[in-house]
């Protein structure tokens, strides 16, 4: 089944961010390697003194961008910054990210939910990033929000899924689809998120900065579809003693 | 005339339109989103607005971002 959000429906549950990458080819190669469908882009002054190359060129028209709102640091920046994205064509899907702290950037989920229903107010399909919180994420699908996009765990920290425990609540309580977004450095932690049951998995530093992107965007796309796969498998839980999986009758020395 | 340019306070002449800045200070000016004094100001009014003395202009567009 494909993943709904918002009324359109997506085949690949691998989002790409869009920042840091080296060069332009290299973001454009990520893109299509990884079969991604959603791309995140931010909105930034222009620099007056450096002309830096169009990003919207270099993303196909078929994938869906998502404007972040970093840089607002509470819910009125977030909405002036959505309303300057809507204006360039390109932004009535918002990720939302209110952010007040330089060290651990970790979102305000207040400001967030407050964020939330005013975007959601005017109109915007609104993907609200956010700590995992499970009476945040009721708030957030009560204020209209059309995902809920928990931390795994630090932005561009690379650590995975250090939220895990709190993410699974979310993942069985919540019923828009949850997508695990920041932290996640490994396709591995992107199959993992997928094995119990996250509806979709972004990531940008990892792919960004790796020594070639488009191999790990490649890495990430497989990575994503083969824990979603396992997911509808219903996989068998673990257990504290071995069981074995050879038959355990007519063995050769059996007297 | 002075104004405030992305933060920064910057002398222009006080002829040019919005349309005239854009294009003097940006390279993809299809791509640029105009706010000024808090308020977007949208392409096909560019031709036809000026600043003011002391406005507050800000000239944005789309980047890399995760």
């Amino acid at each position: 089944m494909p993943l709904a959000i918002a009324g359109k429906e997506f085949h690949n549950r691998f989002f790409l961010g869009t920042g840091k990458f080296r060069s332009k080819a290299d973001l454009a190669e990520s893109i299509a390697a990884s079969g991604t469908e959603i791309v995140t882009v931010a909105l930034r002054r222009i620099d007056l003194e450096h002309h830096e190359e169009n990003i919207v060129e270099y993303i196909p028209k078929s994938v869906t961008l998502l404007v972040n709102t970093s840089g607002a640091r509470n819910a009125q920046e977030a909405l002036r910054i959505a309303r300057l994205a809507k204006a360039s064509g390109y932004g009535n899907w918002i990720k939302i990210e209110v952010i007040n702290d330089s060290k651990y950037l970790l979102p305000d989920n207040y400001e967030t939910i407050k964020a939330t229903e005013m975007l959601v107010a005017e109109g915007f399909i609104v993907l609200p990033y956010m700590f995992p919180d499970l009476y945040v994420a009721r708030e957030l699908v009560k204020a209209g929000a059309a995902t809920v996009m928990p931390l795994g765990s630090l932005i561009g920290s690379h650590q995975g899924l250090k939220a895990k425990e709190f993410i699974k609540i979310l993942i069985d309580e919540i019923d828009v689809p949850i997508v695990v977004d920041a932290g996640i450095g490994r396709p591995s932690q992107a199959a993992e998120a997928m094995e119990m049951g996250a509806d979709a998995v972004l990531a940008n530093t990892a792919v960004a900065t790796a020594g070639n992107p488009a191999h790990l965007a490649q890495a990430f796309g497989l990575a994503t579809a083969a824990g979603r796969l396992a997911y509808l498998s219903k996989l068998p839980s673990s257990q504290s003693h071995a069981d074995a999986s050879s038959p355990l009758t007519g063995f050769l020395f059996e007297q | 005339m002075n104004i405030t340019l992305n933060g920064r306070p910057q002398e222009i002449n006080p002829a040019m339109t919005l349309r005239n800045l854009v294009e003097q200070f940006c390279k993809n000016p299809a791509q640029v989103i105009v706010e000024l004094n808090g308020t977007i100001i949208k392409n096909e009014q560019w031709g036809s607005r000026k600043v003011q003395d002391g406005d507050t202009l800000e000239l944005v567009n789309l980047v890399g971002g995760g």
